[in-house]
């Protein structure tokens, strides 16, 4: 696919009039899928796509198209041509931007990555099957994931890499307890795979267990590094670290660039190589090797787009438009993963928090749902599950003066979403100890 | 392509003995968006491409592609087909005897004013007016005008020799006015994502468009000054483009065949409703009347067909209350031994992702309460409208919600403007708390482009048009929830 690319890149230069400038980004992927619903199929097969951004500028304007390519290009000229035509007629009706960045200084780069994928059969009996007094559903996807990147100032970026996710769950046929259970890599491993879901089978004893349901309340809670992930994803799709958001006060974290600070021991970067993301982002730019944002507790750090930086005054990062985060990593502290329990003492310990949504952006407060492995805490042991209750309760606070304690392991959580393609990015967080998690109803 | 060249393409590329779909999806969208006066980049997107299955023993394969040569279909068919055997014996059901479609047809819509007949100079400039005229006041610190078109051409040919060829060309308007006095921001916009309909720039008078800018522009300014909206039980008065989210959530997602079947469990979640419900569960107060219509003029899911080859028609999912049927196309239908309440909503979001049960236009019919009714039998309540924050559990029951748009009603009137406003109820209980339905000229045609389900994950539009309605005892609050 990299050949292809540079070739259709060599093409669109060629089609360039004097004063005209271009770049191309390309999200392609080869990626098989096996869907199971109560350990049987639901649907099986196979994507490619090639999806190019095609951005065309000249005299301080750009426009920007999306075309998907067939990988022929005897086929993919004509198309290109006619994209060309009619950007660069439509960039002759609009008018200056007067925040246009300039495109990225030349520059090239290359990440290919290998490993062994599954087979389709494989793939199927990950999830396929029958299981003891519970049902197994869940997708399985693997593939090769592309990023390409060129500009007609002579970037040239490529990434190549494979990855195979399992993301599953197993279902309590005589409860209402279920567990989920995700394993994600370059490199197939069957047997971690199955480490995992046996992790989560074992788990169903005591989510068989009667409900031991919270009254609403304030609960110590451990927060698995996926629950801290879901309570954190609201804030961060509503600019709690883009530069813009915060300049114009919109960010959640707004306070933390004026004055508030969080528990000391709070450290957040952005750092892709700690997910295999891609070191350059949508726009072409390399992106720097760690981007801080939280530093022991202060807000110092703000993903800076080169337009925003044009527009507001900045120094940018490189990052794309949306100024989000995608490769989010925290700093671990010391609470040892096996102690869990104990350190709750009586309280909670969440494995996810679902369908989370920003409640109030003063304070960044957050609500959802408890979802998967949800128990209730006694005397540092579990003692069953809770049913599901609503979470609501400022992130400000929990990550500071509710802070109690930082797990001492990360967890690499790849992004499971895969709206219009499959995404190379993910997370890398512990998990917390926090008090008084607010539980309302 | 013609319908017939696709319909003898797939003649060449179908494995022998086999039976086979192919489904090919061209959608052309444009965007234009001018921020606080400048215009961003405008962005399109021609994107093309098939989904073939392959139904092979009693196995189904399907593989999406965006090479659409002859070589490349052949190829895709086969990789198909390799999984319909690797899939063999396997299957939620024996795909030999899945439901398939049955009659071809064409279906499209009216577009008063095409798109295409406007220049992209003739956009901008509309754009620029709405713009600024959300400008006027240093309090607003950011305003976005934005005006998106969706135009998808779907071709549905099967072995069978069925051919199925439908064009929906949508309008997404898109206002919001951020306003901060230093201490406080709030949001305004047009309708919270809401205000998509099918048809061409004439929706832009429809919805008044170049009108709302001032509007927003100061109902943003006396939303940053409000009070915080009290907390406490009261009633409430919940206007059409909150109602589009509250159906959504806990009607449309609750009622969906493929959760109540434990297809999405993994995901988006299951459902409280049982199978043995459907038919008999007593939803809501006898006002309550909900339906899924493909045939209202302007609704983003008005449609002929779904995307598996089942007819469009009008139908009741609840009752006068009664909880009548729930949200499946064949295949589930089937699957449910309810073959003859499949409906025709099994979508896909394109070409690369394929149909499952979906919401299509699912509507509240009008009532009969005119609006000075449902704010005038309200001691002391709030209006609600316009959603800002959405949370619902993974069984549909449990919800809290968050709109921009909050007032208190005292003494039967509209009073005080308040600020971050939410609610929070559980499903059949919030139901059978309405009261009052608002009567046809509360009733607003509204639609989203932003519901997502499935995996792979696949991001849809959908219909909803909503009258006021008016509950009782509803659980509201403010900032500290």
């Amino acid at each position: 696919m990299q050949s292809w690319f540079y070739e259709i890149a060599d093409y669109s230069e060629s089609l360039l009039s004097p004063g005209e400038e271009i770049s191309l980004h390309l999200k392609g992927e080869r990626t098989g899928f096996s869907r199971i619903s109560a350990g049987k199929i639901r649907q099986a097969g196979s994507i490619e796509q090639r999806n190019l951004e095609l951005a065309l500028r000249s005299s301080g304007r750009e426009v920007r198209m999306n075309l998907m390519l067939s990988g022929d290009m005897s086929t993919d000229r004509s198309p290109l041509r006619a994209a060309l035509d009619k950007l660069s007629r439509t960039l002759e009706s609009l008018s200056e931007d007067p925040h246009l960045p300039p495109l990225p200084d030349s520059g090239s780069s290359e990440s290919r990555f290998e490993g062994e994928l599954p087979s389709k059969s494989e793939m199927i009996q990950t999830l396929a099957g029958e299981i003891p007094l519970a049902e197994s559903c869940g997708i399985a996807m693997t593939g090769i994931m592309y990023r390409g990147m060129a500009t007609s100032n002579a970037v040239r970026r490529w990434y190549e890499a494979p990855l195979t996710l399992i993301d599953g769950s197993m279902h309590l046929t005589q409860h209402s307890g279920a567990a989920k259970w995700t394993w994600s890599g370059r490199d197939w491993n069957p047997e971690e795979a199955q480490l995992r879901k046996d992790r989560a089978l074992s788990s169903l004893e005591l989510l068989s267990r009667p409900m031991d349901t919270p009254a609403a309340g304030e609960y110590r809670t451990w927060l698995e590094p996926a629950a801290l992930r879901d309570l954190l994803g609201p804030l961060l799709w509503n600019g709690a670290f883009s530069a813009r958001a915060l300049a114009k006060g919109s960010s959640p974290f707004t306070s933390l660039h004026n004055g508030r600070v969080l528990d000391s021991r709070v450290s957040i970067h952005e750092r892709p190589l700690a997910v295999g993301a891609p070191s350059f982002g949508d726009l072409g730019f390399s992106l720097p090797d760690t981007i801080p944002l939280i530093d022991s507790g202060v807000g110092t750090g703000r993903l800076t787009s080169p337009r925003t930086a044009m527009e507001l005054g900045l120094n940018s990062n490189g990052v794309n438009g949306d100024e989000q985060v995608s490769a989010m990593e925290m700093s671990t502290g010391d609470l040892s993963s096996d102690q869990t329990f104990e350190a709750v003492g009586d309280g909670l310990w969440l494995s996810h928090v679902h369908y989370c949504n920003m409640a109030a952006r003063e304070g960044a407060r957050v609500t959802g749902v408890t979802r998967w492995i949800a128990l209730r805490v006694r005397n540092g042991k579990p003692v069953g599950p809770v049913g599901t209750v609503r979470i609501d309760d400022s992130v400000l606070r929990l990550l500071g003066e509710g802070l109690l304690q930082i797990g001492d392991q990360s967890e690499i959580l790849a992004d499971t979403h895969s709206y219009v393609s499959r995404h190379p990015r993910g997370n890398s967080l512990p998990g917390i100890l926090v008090d008084g998690l607010r539980v309302v109803a | 392509m013609t319908p017939q060249e696709i319909q003898e393409l797939l003649g060449r590329v179908a494995p022998r003995g086999t039976w086979c779909s192919l489904r090919i999806v061209e959608t052309h969208n444009e965007s234009y968006t001018v921020r606080d006066d400048a215009l961003l980049p405008p962005r399109s997107t021609t994107d093309r491409g098939a989904m073939i299955t392959v139904v092979s023993g009693n196995g189904q394969g399907i593989a999406a592609t965006c090479d659409l040569s002859p070589g490349g279909l052949y190829q895709a068919a086969r990789v198909a087909l390799d999984w319909a055997h690797a899939a063999s014996d396997q299957g939620v059901v024996d795909f030999s005897k899945a439901p398939r479609p049955q009659r071809s047809g064409t279906w499209s819509h009216p577009v008063e004013k095409p798109w295409e007949e406007s220049t992209p100079k003739e956009i901008v400039d509309r754009l620029r007016s709405s713009c600024l005229s959300m400008a006027g006041d240093e309090r607003v610190v950011q305003r976005v005008a934005s005006l998106s078109r969706s135009c998808s051409e779907t071709t549905l040919v099967t072995t069978d020799e069925v051919v199925i060829k439908q064009k929906h060309d949508r309008i997404i308007p898109w206002l919001q006015v951020l306003a901060s006095d230093g201490s406080d921001v709030q949001t305004r916009t047009n309708g919270g994502r809401s205000d998509a309909q099918l048809g061409g720039l004439e929706v832009l008078d429809k919805v008044n468009f170049d009108g709302l800018g001032s509007q927003i522009r100061e109902d943003a300014l006396e939303t940053l000054l409000a009070p915080i909206c009290p907390s406490g039980i009261m009633d409430a008065v919940i206007g059409p483009a909150q109602m589009v989210l509250q159906v959504h959530e806990s009607i449309g997602h609750a009622l969906e065949l493929d959760r109540i079947l434990g297809d999405e469990r993994n995901y988006g979640g299951t459902s409280f409703v049982k199978t043995e419900d459907l038919g008999s569960l007593r939803w809501g107060p006898e006002i309550l009347d909900v339906v899924i219509d493909p045939g209202v003029e302007g609704e983003v899911c008005s449609t002929g067909f779904d995307d598996e080859g089942l007819e469009a028609e009008k139908v009741s999912l609840i009752d006068k209350g009664r909880l009548v049927r729930g949200i499946g196309g064949s295949l589930s239908a089937q699957r449910l031994d309810m073959e003859d309440e499949a409906i025709a909503v099994t979508r896909a979001c394109s070409w690369n992702r394929p149909p499952i049960d979906r919401m299509a236009n699912l509507n509240i019919e009008p009532g009969k309460t005119p609006m000075k009714d449902l704010i005038g039998g309200v001691e002391n309540g709030i209006w609600l409208d316009v959603n800002s924050s959405w949370s619902i559990d993974d069984r549909r029951w449990k919800f809290q919600f968050g709109v921009e748009d909050a007032r208190l009603i005292e003494n039967g009137e509209l009073t005080t403007r308040v600020k971050d406003a939410g609610y929070r109820s559980t499903t059949i209980p919030f139901w059978n708390s309405l009261d009052a339905v608002g009567d046809a000229d509360t009733w607003q045609v509204r639609g989203t482009p932003n519901c997502g389900k499935g995996e792979p994950n696949q991001m849809v539009f959908v219909g909803h048009a909503m009258p006021a309605c008016r509950f009782r005892d509803l659980e509201v609050f403010g900032r500290e929830g």
